[in-house]
């Protein structure tokens, strides 16, 4: 004849009840984290499984167990059912003298140190877990690369306005930064060479020019000690930007790795940032397209919602090449197409992976369509009195 | 100065902070600090200063709560325990016999609240979870004395009623707080507390007192509630 039975898990081992009262046996578990962290995923551990097996061995069936262990037991074909919710209550509510009844811990104190202990260490357990995602490696880079830029932004103007009391003119011939810094390393500007420019990878009419330049400058001179602080911050710019270079590669590869279709809808490091602005690849993969659209323009949104004034067209993503070289009018269309295939896009990088060649394509060739079809600039807005508006603005919503 | 419910109790009084008096709490575990609180001397123990900008709680005790609702050897449930702040003095006050279950699910602050607060302190459990899903901490809390909640989402009143029914005893206490901008930034914040309230009610509680938590925080209000038996 078989006795129906109940099972009751603790922290510190698990119990078996017969008629709501009686403890028929108890098991205290030997490694309670690997078992506490299978229970909480709905899973059984060995310990938890060998011990209902025996019961149900023994003749007690059907076993009520708590209604998230169901699944876990039903699967290997065991008689199980759910515990009433009240009997659960009263069990959960008298948890430790249970546990002191069956023998699991000797004092109420042990029992609540095995409660925490076993807490402690799977909150642990579960920081270590949400840490070690790639994602969070990419928010990092993509967070550290943009401070990096600003930095070296800075720097760059910095050694412009400084090196360009000597030297004013050499602005105009070189834009980019890396080689301007390389010039000022080569020191005062009546002593460069054609040589020396054409080394730091310059064209030789671009040289001769420089060089021209120099001839006839205007600036001033330039003590050797100015100069050789200049120097300084000059290397210091050049090594910041060998650093951005470095992170801007590695953000591009990770994300090609981790998120292929969001790299080749949004651009990587633009997708890094729509990463990092939602918090994880998942939270983006769960967001609809008009909040990837706006993402990043939080703070003029709630406005919009607060006063009725327009609602951002675009977020993070006015910085993907499409949308800041459209013209004005048609940024807000293009940012909704692209941010609608971001959002598929992100679908599939974070649930099913692999890379969907049809995306990028469909993509282009709907902004392809946008483009053949231009619009023309509308006439410009008439303000509604301010009173009126947050109500017309409801409605259009 | 002291609210009615913890006359007699030590581990709470009020001490001079600059031009305020703030309430400080009876250090639990002595020599450690849990955000950089100031620290004061009292009867030849270690009291931490509360300060109402960082906590809501003592915010709340600033602007008029009439009584905290839990002591020595209280069972708290706390969601959206953050780094611990709060949690920290709770701990202070419900001593060793008591218990807080503190759950937080960012696990960047989680870090913190674990490495700050919960390791130091036996009477806090941790729980890196969901507070949306309260069956899945099932393991870990028994019934509590009071539930308190700071989960700034647009339905943390439905999730801390579902906290409730899990989870309160009977009679038991709610602390709610309401940051009105995060349940919808549109609607005049009077009229959301007000909304919220409601809800409460209406899933089987009293309202105790409603505190406007200005000027330590703006457009925040703290909802305290009871379970009816």
């Amino acid at each position: 004849m078989s006795v129906k039975g109940t099972l009751f898990t603790t922290e510190a081992g698990c119990i078996l009840l017969e008629d709501h009262e009686t403890i028929v046996s108890s098991r205290k578990f030997e490694k309670p984290l690997e078992e506490f962290t299978a229970i909480s995923k709905g899973e059984a551990g060995p310990e938890l499984a060998a011990f209902v097996k025996e019961a149900v061995a023994s003749g007690v069936a059907p076993i009520s167990v708590e209604s998230t262990m169901i699944g876990a037991f039903a699967s290997w074909g065991l008689p199980v059912e759910q515990t009433e919710d009240s009997f659960l209550d009263k069990l959960r509510s008298d948890k430790t003298g249970l546990m002191i009844r069956a023998g699991l811990v000797s004092s109420e104190a042990e029992a609540r140190e095995a409660v925490r202990k076993v807490a402690l260490a799977a909150a642990e357990a579960k920081i270590r877990e949400m840490s070690t995602s790639v994602d969070l490696q990419v928010i990092q880079s993509v967070q550290a690369l943009d401070e990096v830029d600003k930095t070296v932004n800075g720097f760059a103007s910095r050694l412009k306005e400084w090196y360009g009391l000597h030297f004013p003119e050499l602005g105009a011939y070189t834009s980019e930064t890396s080689t301007y810094a390389k010039i000022v390393l080569a020191g005062d500007r009546n002593s460069l060479t054609v040589d020396q420019l054409k080394e730091m990878g310059l064209a030789e009419d671009r040289a001769e020019k420089i060089l021209s330049a120099a001839a006839r400058s205007k600036g001033g001179a330039i003590r050797p000690e100015d100069l050789a602080v200049t120097k300084k911050l000059a290397e210091e710019v050049l090594r910041l930007d060998s650093l951005r270079v470095n992170l801007a590669s590695h953000v591009e590869s990770t994300m090609l790795k981790m998120a292929p279709n969001i790299s080749s809808t949004a651009g990587a490091t633009v997708g890094a940032r729509l990463i990092a602005k939602s918090g994880s690849l998942a939270r983006l993969a769960q967001m609809p397209a008009s909040t990837i659209q706006i993402l990043g323009a939080e703070k003029a949104l709630f406005r919009a919602m607060k006063t009725g004034s327009r609602p951002p067209k675009h977020g993070i993503l006015f910085q993907h090449p499409d949308v800041h070289s459209a013209v004005k009018w048609e940024r807000g269309r293009v940012a909704r197409v692209i941010a609608g295939k971001i959002a598929i896009a992100a679908r599939i990088d974070a649930y099913r992976g692999g890379e969907e060649s049809n995306l990028a394509e469909a993509l282009k060739r709907r902004l392809q369509e946008l483009k053949s079809k231009p619009r023309k600039e509308p006439p410009p807005k008439t303000e509604e009195p301010r009173r009126n508006r947050r109500e017309n603005r409801r409605k259009r919503w | 100065m002291k609210t009615e419910e913890n006359v007699g109790d030590q581990s709470i009084i009020w001490a001079q902070s600059g031009r305020e008096k703030w309430p400080a709490t009876l250090n639990l575990v002595p020599g450690i600090y849990a955000y950089g609180e100031k620290v004061v001397k009292h009867d030849g123990s270690e009291y931490r200063v509360w300060n109402p900008f960082r906590s809501k709680l003592a915010a709340a005790l600033l602007n008029g709560l009439k009584r905290l609702p839990f002591r020595k050897g209280s069972s708290i449930l706390y969601l959206g325990v953050s780094t611990g702040t709060t949690a920290s003095h709770i701990s202070d006050i419900i001593g060793e016999e008591g218990v807080l279950y503190g759950v937080e699910f960012a696990p960047r602050v989680a870090r913190e609240f674990v490495e700050n607060i919960a390791r130091h302190r036996l009477n806090v459990v941790p729980i890196v979870d969901d507070a949306r899903h309260p069956e899945r901490y099932g393991l870990v809390a028994s019934r509590v004395d009071l539930v308190y909640v700071d989960i700034a989402q647009p339905d943390q009143t439905e999730i801390a009623v579902r906290n409730c029914i899990s989870y309160l005893k009977a009679n038991g206490d709610l602390l709610l707080v309401v940051k009105a901008p995060s349940i919808d930034v549109t609607k005049n914040p009077q009229e959301i507390v007000e909304n919220e309230s409601e809800k409460i009610v209406e899933s089987g509680f009293h309202i105790l007192q409603i505190i406007k938590l200005e000027p330590f925080d703006s457009a925040h209000w703290l909802i305290h509630a009871k379970k009816k038996g």
